[in-house]
């Protein structure tokens, strides 16, 4: 029993000190500030806007309509790099979001991802559009309540005497759905790891060196894996499977 | 040596062979080998300058002086290493070819080249070229490349009006040379716009004496403002297959083993005709009609209506067509002019080869007009050197009333049609939004919170709660000896209550057989023993053999004799002896309960 109570205790201060973050803007600041981005943006003072949304950031709070708005002002700004990866930050947190996944359309038709040479199957679009369905939170949350209904399933069948098929079939169905959504989540993550977008259009040298041999083109607003990062430079994989080496600022992660 | 594994041994014979290769190299000379592939080369023809510079391989591109008549192209370097007993020698070759442009000996001149530091000085080289005997244009002067292929620019007229037509013709003439991949030609031209090419012609032709191929492209141009303009000159570029002279003198240098083994060049070569003077003449101001509006050539216009009969409302199409020969695409075509009588749509305009057509749907506005007006097409005519004019209609119609009943009614838009024009879609992105959402901390995450893991370590442990009750449950409804070591103490702390109440109310004998009773069933129970079972000596042996003190043994000794003693013998029964038979027994109940498994 004592014990236990010092579990408990163990537990509640695990608890207090995880809930405590590092000092951010309040709320309110943070929608005022909104508010006076958005009026700079429809008075066409871009600049101002942006450098408004992203105090919001710096100041430790987010939101997907803060991201999609930034992106729309770097956009009016002609800078398709900062576009890109707003749009990606932005999908982060409201994936189905109609409005944003139309300006995502539209702007990566206008930059080039080069992800043509590189053919992807059936499979891999089915699972990466439904992993793009879903924010991390929400697929943690259908794991954790298909684990749950599991667990109450299990009790109840024991409880209750349920016959063994009906109890079985119903056990399998739902660790189905959970392997599923466990297997979607860690390779959302694996992917969303290292995804950076290019800021700056930029070439690619085949080593960490200006004077090396350049392989190619990073083009403003196209994707790119980061692989590894060396004093100043990262290697990088283009979405068509291209590796080479690109100075640290031409890219963001997202 | 022998005991090492591969990797070693290979990474030692690669040091020894480096130390071998390297050591030597600061020791080597230099010296310029400088080559020609052949000193008498034919007209049409290349031949191959090589320059040797051995004893260093860091050099960079050497660069040829100027070659009078003779077109230079760098082929690229190429590397030779080599360790014969240990003597390293190396040396770099930079490969030319020479393309001579003209009959007659050519000086290469005298060049210098830096290597290391130091100035090498080649000495001057002299090339004879002489004509390629496959007939051409060497009637006692000497020939030229330009001689063997040329292009001809041949405009169809040299005075002509603002806008008329003149048919061009560009002519490539080969002789004595192959070449192929012939590009369509370019004009520098200001003042003319070119139209479309028409597919090339090839054939032959001699022409004094001479046998010419000659491919031929056919366009036609337009000029777009008067004076005296310079067409061309007219620009194309092809490859030229000459022939490598020199070179390897062996079985293989002949020209069957040339065609196989490639000894043919493919060289890029750019062409210019020259350029032609066109007098382009302003139009005439006499007798210049009001509608012209610049259409030059010779043409036939028609106009139709249909249909000619219609209800009032209902649209008529009005077509007309220009056929003929001259700048289509600029004439401005002719059509109804807006007025009161008509509702006009904007026409649309087709043109294909010689033929311009327009569509023009017109509705008439009410039941009384009766015609569709004249209409006129006015053009100059070059060959004629005035102006024509066309005239068509007017043309009769019928508009009749609409009854009752018959009107084209449109919701929301009563008394006027209003026709529906194809929507232009500019493409934009959506505007931005209005409300925040939910303005969490940045990077945080549900999965990230303490309260998130506070939440599944308490749904765990209810789980596990409720399936250890279940386990417990079905333990001891399905296991008899378990179910009973669980009772054995409920029942005896239940007999040792009602015993203590039996003291208190001074009843003796009830008290003993209550003692009896529980330390019979306790004992039963513990030890999964039928009651009629429980004796003191069945007992004894499995106490003693679970190393059970020898005082709580003597202690249960002595229950069952008191208990004995006072049901068979009637004893005293004081309040005493209650008190210390109930503590004997609660106290080995009590140990049995801590020390009995």
């Amino acid at each position: 029993m004592r014990n236990l109570k010092f579990i408990l205790f163990l537990t509640m201060l695990f608890v207090f000190a995880a809930e405590q973050g590092f000092a951010q803007i309040t709320e309110k600041e943070a929608l005022s500030k909104f508010v006076s981005a958005g009026m700079d943006y429809k008075d066409g003072k871009y600049d101002e806007a942006i450098a408004k949304y992203n105090e919001i950031i710096e100041g430790g709070r987010e939101s997907g309509a803060v991201y999609y708005n930034l992106g729309n002002s770097y956009f009016r700004e002609v800078d398709m790099g900062k576009t890109v990866l707003n749009y990606e930050r932005a999908k982060r947190l409201i994936p189905r979001d109609s409005d944003l996944n139309f300006n995502s359309r539209y702007v990566s038709s206008r930059t080039d991802g080069y992800s043509n040479g590189k053919t992807t199957s059936f499979l891999d679009r089915a699972v990466r559009s439904c992993i793009e369905f879903y924010t991390i939170d929400e697929m943690v949350m259908v794991i954790l309540i298909t684990v749950f209904v599991l667990g109450v399933i299990v009790l109840l069948s024991l409880y209750l005497n349920w016959p063994r098929p009906l109890s079985q079939a119903m056990t399998v169905f739902l660790a189905l759905i959970a392997v599923v959504y466990t297997t979607g989540l860690v390779v959302k993550v694996q992917y969303a790891r290292n995804l950076a977008v290019v800021v700056t259009t930029a070439e690619s040298y085949f080593e960490p060196r200006t004077d090396s041999t350049v392989h190619f083109k990073l083009s403003e607003g196209a994707k790119a894996r980061v692989i590894r990062s060396e004093l100043g430079w990262v290697k990088v994989e283009r979405l068509d499977g291209k590796v080479g080496w690109v100075p640290l600022d031409v890219l963001e992660k997202i | 040596m022998l005991f090492m594994n591969i990797r070693s041994r290979i990474f030692v014979i690669g040091l020894i062979f480096l130390c071998l290769a390297v050591s030597p190299v600061f020791a080597q000379d230099i010296s310029i080998d400088v080559e020609l592939t052949a000193k008498k080369v034919s007209l049409g023809s290349t031949l191959q300058l090589t320059v040797t510079v051995n004893g260093s391989n860091d050099i960079d591109q050497i660069q040829l002086p100027k070659i009078e008549e003779v077109d230079v192209q760098y082929l690229g370097p190429s590397t030779r290493v080599s360790i014969v007993n240990g003597q390293y020698s190396s040396s770099k070759t930079f490969t030319y070819s020479l393309l001579p442009r003209k009959e007659g000996q050519f000086q290469i001149p005298s060049f210098n080249i830096m290597v290391a530091g130091k100035s090498y000085i080649v000495d001057p080289l002299m090339i004879t070229v002489v004509s390629n005997n496959n007939g051409g244009p060497s009637q006692g002067r000497q020939t030229r490349l330009e001689d063997k292929i040329f292009l001809v620019l041949e405009p169809s007229k040299r005075e002509v009006y603002l806008n008329q037509r003149v048919d061009v013709k560009v002519r490539l003439f080969v002789t004595g040379l192959s070449a192929n991949d012939v590009q369509y030609p370019k004009f520098d031209n200001v003042g003319f716009s070119v139209g479309e090419y028409q597919q090339p012609k090839q054939y032959q032709q001699v022409v004094n004496g001479i046998r010419y191929g000659i491919v031929e492209f056919n366009t036609e141009v337009y000029p777009t403002r008067t004076g005296e303009l310079n067409l061309g000159p007219a620009r194309t570029s092809c490859n030229l297959l000459v022939e490598r002279t020199g070179g390897r003198n062996n079985m293989f240098d002949d020209d069957f083993f040339n065609s196989f083994f490639g000894r043919q060049e493919r060289r890029p070569i750019t062409l210019a005709s020259e350029a032609m003077t066109i007098n382009v003449l302003p139009f005439p101001e006499e007798g210049k009609p009001e509608d012209f509006s610049g259409a030059v050539g010779q043409f036939d216009f028609n106009v139709s209506v249909s249909p000619s009969g219609v209800k009032e409302g209902d649209p008529i199409t009005f077509r007309t067509t220009v056929l003929g020969k001259g700048n289509l695409t600029a004439i401005q075509m002719p059509s109804l002019s807006s007025g009161e009588d008509f509702k006009l749509y904007d026409p649309q305009v087709f043109e294909k080869g010689d033929i311009k057509k327009t569509e023009q749907v017109i509705i008439p506005r009410s039941e009384e007009i009766k015609e569709v007006p004249q209409i006129r097409f006015s053009y100059f005519d070059p060959e004629l050197r005035k102006y024509q004019t066309i005239k068509k209609g007017p043309f009769p119609i019928t508009v009749t009333k609409l009854e009752k009943g018959d009107e084209f009614k449109v919701i929301g838009l009563e008394g006027e049609i209003r026709m529906v024009e194809p929507e232009t879609l500019g493409e934009d992105i959506i505007f931005i939004k209005r409300k925040p959402g939910r303005l969490q901390g940045t990077g945080e995450a549900m999965y990230k919170r303490g309260s998130f893991y506070g939440v599944i370590c308490v749904c765990a442990a209810l789980w596990l709660a409720g399936f250890a009750y279940y386990k417990r449950t079905d333990r001891i409804r399905t296991d008899s000896v378990y179910a009973r070591r669980l009772q054995a103490p409920r029942q005896a702390k239940q007999g040792l209550a009602q015993a203590r109440k039996l003291i208190a109310a001074r009843k003796g004998e009830e008290f003993y057989d209550v003692v009896f009773k529980t330390i019979q069933q306790y004992l039963g129970n513990k030890l999964h023993l039928s009651s009629g079972a429980v004796t003191f000596e069945t007992v004894h042996s499995y106490l003693s053999e679970n190393n059970v003190e020898q005082k709580v043994i003597d202690d249960i000794k002595l229950t069952y004799e008191e208990c004995d003693m006072i049901r068979y013998a009637l004893a005293d029964i004081s309040e005493e002896n209650m008190n210390a038979s109930y503590q004997r027994l609660a106290q080995a109940i009590d140990h049995l309960e801590r020390f009995l498994k």
